[in-house]
């Protein structure tokens, strides 16, 4: 292959790995339906959202830190630092990043919930996010 | 692959040297301290390993300037980030090795700047701390300001809030001067 296109592919692979598009919450439920999981259901993901879970320092949920609105600013538990809204509606550039997603899910799940959130569980809050 | 890697290579590195000479350029505009020695924070902000760790650290709280810890606090934070201060904050594994290294090359060491220097020579020898709050150059630093202007003043909280009363303390610049403390103002020492 010709050298400039290829450098050319290389640099729009490596612009555009931040930004994966509308599709990757459908990827996402994909893989989480091949692992056993599903049908997702937006109203148990915002259950899930309000539920509170005990800790030593108090009940934890997702609003804790995002509020009970996820279109809405948060703001840290611990050090008070905002943080944008969720919800794609506010911000069009959440869950359009997978590795993003992946992370979050895996320490926000065992900060508000002492363990890893299961398969279903990911799914019904992406399931209920993707709508707000 | 193998094609991609001289062209990728001198993109970056094109891209690294611009990055260097904006943050020179910028730094040199705004620093009023009398000349001393920032060379640090500014060789910190020009890193390429500096948009990863503002983008992953910076979304939770400042992005601590690296210099204000040792080496061996960097590493030891870097090893604890599953418990990292009661959170998670687990990073995968190729990112966690930039920010560590990132770290490694910015953090406190002689002749590195004033604050790196003094950081340093006050941590030597001693079990690294994890808390920059907790090194006796930050204490003696700030041992004079009364608890109504930190722990009780609701805008600050915390020593930990380095910006509430130093607005460009993610650029590392921590001078006297330019201190703001929420409903005090300036501090007069």
């Amino acid at each position: 292959m010709n050298i400039r296109v290829t450098r050319a592919i290389a640099l729009a692979l490596l612009l555009g790995a931040g930004t994966a598009g509308a599709g990757v919450v459908d990827e996402l439920l994909a893989d989480y339906q091949s692992a056993g999981a599903g049908p997702f259901d937006p109203k148990a993901g915002a259950a899930l959202w309000l539920q509170e879970h005990p800790s030593p320092e108090g009940p934890r949920a997702c609003s804790t830190c995002h509020t009970a609105d996820p279109a809405a600013e948060g703001r840290h538990a611990t050090t008070g630092k905002p943080i944008a809204p969720l919800a794609p509606s506010a911000r069009p550039e959440r869950l359009s990043d997978r590795k993003e997603i992946e992370k979050w899910l895996a320490r926000n799940c065992k900060w508000t919930l002492g363990r890893e959130c299961s398969a279903q569980e990911k799914g019904d809050l992406l399931a209920f996010l993707r709508t707000q | 692959m193998k094609r991609l890697i001289l062209p990728l290579t001198l993109l970056f590195g094109i891209a690294g040297l611009l990055a260097v000479g904006l943050a020179l350029g910028d730094h040199d505009d705004d620093d009023d301290d009398g000349g001393r020695s920032k060379s640090s924070p500014a060789a910190a902000l020009a890193d390429p390993g500096y948009a990863l760790y503002t983008n992953e650290c910076g979304g939770c709280h400042l992005a601590y300037p690296p210099a204000l810890l040792p080496a061996a606090s960097w590493e030891a934070m870097m090893g604890g980030l599953s418990d990292h201060f009661g959170d998670n904050a687990e990073l995968d594994a190729d990112t966690a090795a930039t920010i560590r290294d990132f770290l490694a090359r910015n953090a406190a060491a002689p002749g590195a700047g004033k604050h790196a220097e003094r950081t340093w020579r006050a941590t030597r020898g001693l079990e690294p701390p994890l808390r920059i709050t907790a090194t006796d150059y930050f204490r003696g630093k700030h041992h004079e300001i009364p608890a109504k202007m930190i722990s009780d003043n609701p805008e600050v909280r915390s020593f930990s809030q380095c910006a509430a009363c130093h607005q460009g303390a993610e650029r590392g610049d921590f001078d006297d001067d330019r201190v703001r403390i929420p409903g005090y103002g300036r501090w007069d020492d």
